[in-house]
């Protein structure tokens, strides 16, 4: 009984991967109860030293020489010779519950479990952002826009992640550093992205202006270009070493003697590879693209304007006829109606901001705005020494 | 614990016993077994009753045991107008220093060895006078007791044919006797020694080896041989297996045997014991004197008697049938 309770508390332990040494000695323990149980059970049914020896006797044709040797009447009887013991020991009951009990404790600890990957998919399923991260990588892999370094440091943060146990993937901590590891390579990725797009905005500036830019113009943009080589150079993300490379060959102080035509295609190259990596983050899910459709609400959820709410309020914003408005119809006016619609001038009308989502052109941020949101101190002093 | 036998009282006595053995041997022939039982017997100073057809030695027997033991023998042949007087003596009026008086004169039983033949053919009174004197070893005539001489036996015999106008003893009586033996005729072989050897009227005469006084000694020190508890177990689990219900046998039973069995069956079994060299009884012993000693007081079931079972062969199957051994061996061990 007692092998038999230890046998299914290894087990029971085994299962749930916990150390059985506590169940060994709880079986040690009941075995030693058990066997002082069985003992007081079974002495009232022991056989008496006197009837064992008769046992002896009769076995031996001894006729009682030993009771009456126990007794102390008489010598002890020699030992007879080349007499086996008259009683002997049935090996089956004994040795086999033996062997069952050892064989139970044995099967316990040995039987093979069955696959613990079993267990945990059952319990857990890995975070989706990390298998949107894992995407992300493979996607940047294959465009070779980003240094393969920073791909491997996000492996490698990822496999750190992972090596979490199971149960700990969801709790706060792994969840809050999932999420500040997504915001960093969303930061790093937008931040790569607009370097090159802004790389990308400077060369298609040299090379429109090629031939009318003043050396001092030329010399500012050459500054210019490397605080951008600068940036493509920093945080997380970084650009691929052939394109620094090509990025450093240009002098933009010497504008005239740079092939035309390479410049452009550097530049195209830059503004695809910006494109390319904004695209990665959404296809990854890690950024919520500009869709088509109407947004779903919420914080970040992103979606952009819905077509329906701002289609039908800017039709009205077509240019604009000035009527004067007559006292009957103040009169007759009831609160809501439109009275006079007039052309004005507004700060808005002045900075275009391009497409913002959807089929929509809509009237994005004022121009100080972008000034101050969009712009480094470093840039707004380089945009304005260019422009003035 | 009584004071156990020396090694050398044990031999001794096993010695002298062998002679007496081979003693009677050389006088009765082809009667081992039954030489043996009657020594026993007398040893275990218990009576002895024999059951045999006339013609088959008893009182041959009668005359070597006292030859061979040099014990003082007389032979009462019981019949119906025995009278107790006839046996155990009469007063008689004689004169004394010049006075009438009645003097007591003993009858046979003041001997050390007795024969009383065909005893169911006495009255039941002539009867109980004898069993008396076998029980207490005296006899009380005109108010005075009479002590008999020691050592005191009583070979009584009786015939198992012409059974008309005789009176059986009564159980209470058969249980005085420690044995009975049935003396069976030998074979061929026997036939032709006996007739090789004696003649026609000529008495047996056997070599004297004991006097009554070794004899008597020799009745103390068989009280002394130990009797283990095992064995003592055993004889009482034996005469309690001869009572209705407790063994299988008991059912052809009326009743079963007395506590006196039960002693006198230890009693033989020291006998047997010391006469074969041992300081202790064992269970072969009570064994060999089992049948003897039960078989006399054990009443049989009507049933079992339409069987033609007598008490020889229930006492031999109960023997069989009750294991020497109280307890049964644990399921882990087996006899070889």
């Amino acid at each position: 009984m007692a092998f038999g309770l230890c046998a299914f508390l290894i087990w029971l332990l085994r299962l749930q991967r916990v150390e059985i040494t506590p169940a060994l000695a709880l079986g040690a323990g009941l075995l030693v109860v058990s066997g002082l149980w069985a003992h007081m059970f079974a002495a009232p049914k022991f056989i008496s030293m006197e009837t064992a020896l008769s046992r002896l006797d009769v076995g031996w044709q001894l006729n009682h020489r030993l009771v009456s040797a126990w007794q102390g009447v008489g010598e002890w009887p020699p030992m007879p010779a080349n007499r086996p013991l008259p009683l002997q020991l049935k090996t089956t009951p004994v040795v086999l519950p033996l062997l069952l009990c050892i064989g139970g404790v044995l099967l316990a600890q040995y039987l093979p479990l069955p696959p613990q990957k079993i267990i945990t998919k059952s319990i857990r399923k890995e975070p989706p952002d990390w298998t949107a991260m894992d995407a992300l990588a493979d996607r940047w892999e294959q465009l070779e826009v980003i240094e393969p370094e920073s791909t491997h440091a996000l492996r490698r943060e990822l496999e750190l992640l992972r090596k979490k146990p199971a149960e700990e993937w969801y709790d706060p901590a792994s969840l809050e550093a999932t999420d500040r590891l997504r915001s960093r390579i969303r930061s790093d990725a937008t931040r790569l992205s607009d370097a090159m797009s802004n790389t990308s905005s400077l060369l298609k500036l040299a090379h429109e202006g090629r031939m009318q830019l003043s050396t001092p113009q030329q010399q500012a943009m050459q500054e210019f270009l490397q605080q951008m080589q600068a940036q493509l150079q920093e945080g997380g993300l970084k650009l691929t070493p052939e394109m620094m490379q090509q990025l450093e060959q240009v002098d933009l102080s010497q504008l005239q003697q740079i092939d035309a035509q390479q410049l452009q295609q550097l530049e195209q190259q830059l503004m695809q590879n910006a494109q390319q990596l904004e695209q990665a983050l959404v296809q990854a899910g890690i950024v919520q693209g500009f869709g088509e459709s109407p947004g779903r609400g919420g914080v970040g959820q992103g979606g952009g304007p819905s077509e329906l709410t701002l289609a039908n309020f800017e039709s009205i914003l077509e240019p604009i006829v000035p009527m004067a408005l007559t006292p009957g119809e103040l009169e007759n006016a009831r609160i809501g109606d439109l009275l006079e619609l007039r052309e004005t001038e507004h700060d808005d009308d002045r900075v275009d901001v391009g497409q913002s989502g959807g089929q929509i052109v809509t009237p994005g941020g004022s121009g100080e705005v972008v000034w101050d949101q969009d712009f480094l101190p470093s840039e707004q002093k380089v945009l304005k020494a260019f422009f003035n | 614990m009584q004071n156990p036998l020396t090694e050398k009282e044990i031999e001794s006595t096993s010695e002298k016993f062998k002679q007496v053995r081979k003693a009677l041997n050389e006088v009765l022939f082809g009667q081992e077994i039954l030489i043996d039982q009657v020594v026993i017997c007398m040893l275990a100073r218990g009576h002895l009753l024999l059951e045999g057809l006339p013609g088959l030695g008893k009182t041959e027997l009668v005359r070597s045991l006292s030859c061979v033991m040099g014990l003082e023998s007389k032979r009462v042949q019981f019949t119906p107008d025995l009278l107790p007087g006839d046996i155990t003596g009469n007063p008689m009026l004689q004169d004394v220093d010049g006075e009438r008086k009645f003097v007591f004169q003993p009858g046979p039983l003041f001997s050390q060895l007795v024969l009383a033949d065909e005893i169911n053919r006495a009255s039941p009174k002539t009867q109980s006078a004898l069993l008396e004197a076998m029980q207490e070893h005296r006899v009380t005539s005109m108010g005075i007791r009479h002590a008999l001489p020691e050592p005191f036996f009583v070979l009584a015999t009786q015939n198992p044919i012409e059974l008309e106008g005789t009176y059986p003893l009564p159980e209470a009586q058969l249980d005085r006797f420690l044995f009975k033996l049935n003396i069976e005729a030998g074979g061929p072989d026997v036939l032709q020694r006996i007739v090789e050897n004696r003649q026609l009227g000529d008495e047996a005469q056997g070599q004297q080896i004991l006097q009554p006084d070794e004899l008597l000694a020799m009745m103390q020190l068989a009280k002394r041989v130990y009797l283990p508890q095992v064995v003592a177990g055993y004889i009482a689990r034996l005469v309690h297996a001869t009572h209705k219900g407790q063994s299988k046998t008991a059912e052809s039973i009326k009743y079963g045997a007395s506590p006196r069995a039960a002693i006198g069956m230890a009693a033989a079994g020291r006998a047997r014991a010391l006469i074969n060299g041992r300081e202790n009884v064992s269970y072969e012993d009570i064994k060999a004197v089992a049948v003897p000693v039960l078989q006399h007081r054990l009443v049989l079931e009507y049933h079992a008697k339409l069987e033609g079972l007598d008490g020889q062969v229930i006492a031999q199957k109960l023997t069989d049938e009750i294991p020497a051994n109280a307890d049964s061996l644990p399921p882990v061990l087996t006899e070889r």
